[in-house]
């Protein structure tokens, strides 16, 4: 078990820059997600601290002792990779057998080691079988097996879960993160899917272009992204990011857009004044937090409504995701189904003003 | 229809009865010559089946014509060859496909020195052995005919380890096995196809090379196959029978190495799904 810092950490593969002065901790025992579109540097990241590149600048801290001149072998990580990687020419039970025998266990421990990983992850009637007889959800957890029949200090994952269909990835979610907290062993788990990250995840870094854009817990990302780039990539459906414009009239504040005129509140109207670089904002606001009303329901020109025409509705069961054209943006709102709406039909949008989050246009940091 | 399927199958039939009277043909008269006595293989018309067995010819090639120690001659040099030329080849090969030594081109390059028809160094080779005082000797045939072959080994073996997935390698570092081990334990096994046809090649080549043996050798040195041309009956009439003897003696080693590891080639075409 282990502490992991990775400290100013840079890796420069010539035509880009994979990871950009990164600096990040993953406390003992804690379940740290990378999250991040493709190429965003969270694998380079992940390869580095299982010693399988080396960075180009910065420190890698295991316990607070300097890693970077160990080799694989020496760090103790156990890893699992994108394509499994399992050896195509051993069975299911060599192949988690491996690295136990590497450390030179009797054979006796090494048996009831491996048989308990199988049990553990429901595979122990497959231990003859070779990696090209087994399907693909069967094949990740042989990886996931082999990485944690050793006991090591940290948990590697690379996408451990993105080749399994929709049904077993959300059991292995729930798997994985008890046996997380059962082993308790440092785990860092890359992925692409903030669903992923959000569920599992004590802590989530979210990268993008070699830059932690934000680090915190699920829930602290979900409520207060840090910049535009988090508050989209974090919650589905996405959240809904309109152009608008700071008006100043009399003592009030005004946020305007092409169908926008919401009043700040005082407090938020205090943020905007004292951060924004511009007068070019970005209203940002969440599909669950915007209510959906008909004419009549409420008052058409009161506080913070604004009248817009459905462009389509999409039922998903018990809520249904109901697309408005504002102006030429379209929101998404997520609302119950004891909403009825149509096609074209004029309906009002009631966004309450603090639900709201407001990114600077230029720098794109949230300023409220 | 039926009968002309019918038709279809007979030729197929016939074609494939030429194509094993063709090659086992040979072979058979091979076999059944060096069992013949002496008149009988000197005989017109030949016979089909030898009317005696008789072990004679192989007492006369393999002891009165001096067959025996040209056996262990190709033996000895046959195996020097197989391991040198591994012993370079493979490292030499693998260190191409995973880290791409010498550029795109060096595998190309090493091969190139195969396009070159072996006669041509071979007045150069013959030079510089006598300046180094190794003519005549094992150890400059298994030098020569390792040149030969390392091209060779080289060019292949770099394919198939281009096949294996470096994600196999990564995940046994990260396993914790030294480089010595993973390369024992995962990229031998799963390369053994390719290993198997290149080491049989290498055995081959230098158990039948003629050309070098001649050049380089003298008294001392003497492969089979620059003996068996000169197994006479007196001085001018070739004892076929002894001839005959002496090749399905050297025939027998290859074809038992083909047939035992025959199974490694197969086994290793049904890796196919090494990716996933």
């Amino acid at each position: 078990m282990a502490s992991i810092k990775w400290e100013n950490l840079t890796k420069d593969f010539g035509e880009v820059i994979a990871v950009n002065n990164m600096n990040l901790e993953c406390e003992d025992g804690e379940f740290l997600s990378l999250l991040g579109p493709s190429g965003c540097g969270k694998t380079t990241t992940l390869r580095m601290t299982a010693g399988l590149e080396t960075p180009t600048e910065g420190t890698i801290y295991f316990d607070g002792q300097p890693i970077n001149h160990l080799s694989p072998r020496e760090r103790n990580v156990a890893m699992v990779f994108e394509n499994y990687a399992l050896y195509p020419h051993k069975t299911v039970y060599k192949n988690i057998s491996y690295p136990l025998e590497l450390r030179g266990l009797s054979k006796s421990d090494i048996d009831e080691k491996v048989r308990y990983a199988a049990k553990l992850l429901e595979i122990d009637m497959l231990l003859d079988r070779y990696p090209k007889e087994v399907s693909g959800g069967q094949k990740q957890r042989v990886g996931i097996a082999r990485a944690l029949v050793r006991e090591p200090a940290a948990f590697a994952m690379d996408e451990p879960l993105s080749h399994l269909d929709a049904k077993l990835r959300a059991y292995m979610r729930a798997e994985l993160k008890r046996l997380q907290k059962n082993l308790g062993i440092t785990t860092v788990f890359v992925t692409h899917d903030q669903l992923e990250a959000m569920t599992m995840a004590d802590r989530v870094a979210v990268l993008n272009l070699g830059v932690i854009q934000q680090h915190a817990t699920p829930m602290d990302l979900f409520n207060e992204p840090a910049n535009v780039f988090v508050a989209k990539f974090i919650g589905e459906p996405a959240m809904n990011l309109l152009p608008c414009e700071v008006k100043d009239e009399g003592d009030h504040t005004y946020i305007v857009g092409e169908a926008l005129h919401l009043e700040l509140p005082q407090d938020l109207r205090r943020k905007v004044h004292e951060q924004a670089t511009t007068s070019q904002l970005l209203l940002g606001v969440r599909p669950q937090h915007i209510r959906i009303c008909l004419p009549g329901e409420v008052e058409q020109n009161g506080k913070n409504i604004v009248t817009c025409s459905v462009y389509v509705s999409e039922p998903l069961g018990t809520e249904q995701l109901v697309r408005v054209r504002v102006g030429q943006d379209l929101v998404q709102v997520l609302t119950g189904d004891d909403v009825t709406v149509d096609m074209d039909q004029t309906v009002l949008l009631d966004i309450p003003a603090d639900r709201i989050f407001l990114f600077d246009s230029e720098t794109e940091k949230r300023i409220a | 229809m039926q009968s002309r399927s019918k038709l279809s199958g007979i030729a197929a039939y016939v074609i494939v009865a030429l194509v094993i009277l063709w090659t086992v043909f040979p072979l058979y008269w091979l076999v059944i010559t060096a069992f013949k006595p002496l008149e009988e293989f000197m005989a017109y018309p030949p016979t089909f089946w030898p009317s005696q067995w008789t072990l004679d010819n192989f007492v006369e090639g393999l002891i009165r014509q001096q067959g025996a120690p040209a056996i262990l001659d190709s033996a000895v040099i046959a195996v020097g060859t197989f391991v040198l030329s591994m012993a370079v080849g493979v490292p030499a090969a693998y260190s191409i496909a995973r880290y791409k030594t010498g550029g795109d081109d060096l595998s190309f390059t090493v091969l190139s020195m195969r396009f070159m028809p072996p006669i041509v160094p071979s007045v150069a080779f013959f030079l510089i052995a006598a300046k180094l005082g190794i003519l005549d000797t094992y150890l400059l045939l298994i030098l020569v005919n390792s040149m030969a072959n390392i091209p060779f080994v080289v060019w292949i073996m770099k394919g198939f380890f281009e096949e294996i997935p470096y994600s196999i390698e990564e995940a046994a570092q990260v396993d914790g096995a030294s480089w010595l081990r993973l390369f024992k334990d995962h990229v031998l096994p799963l390369a053994a196809p390719g290993l198997v046809a290149v080491s049989l090649f290498c055995f081959i080549f230098a158990w039948n090379e003629l050309l070098f043996a001649t050049i380089l050798t003298g008294r001392t040195i003497q492969p089979f196959t620059k003996v068996v041309p000169g197994v006479n009956i007196g001085h001018v009439e070739p004892h076929w029978g002894a001839i005959a003897a002496l090749g399905l003696l050297v025939i027998i080693p290859i074809v038992i190495l083909s047939f035992y590891l025959q199974k490694y080639i197969v086994r290793g075409m049904t890796y196919g799904a090494i990716r996933e």
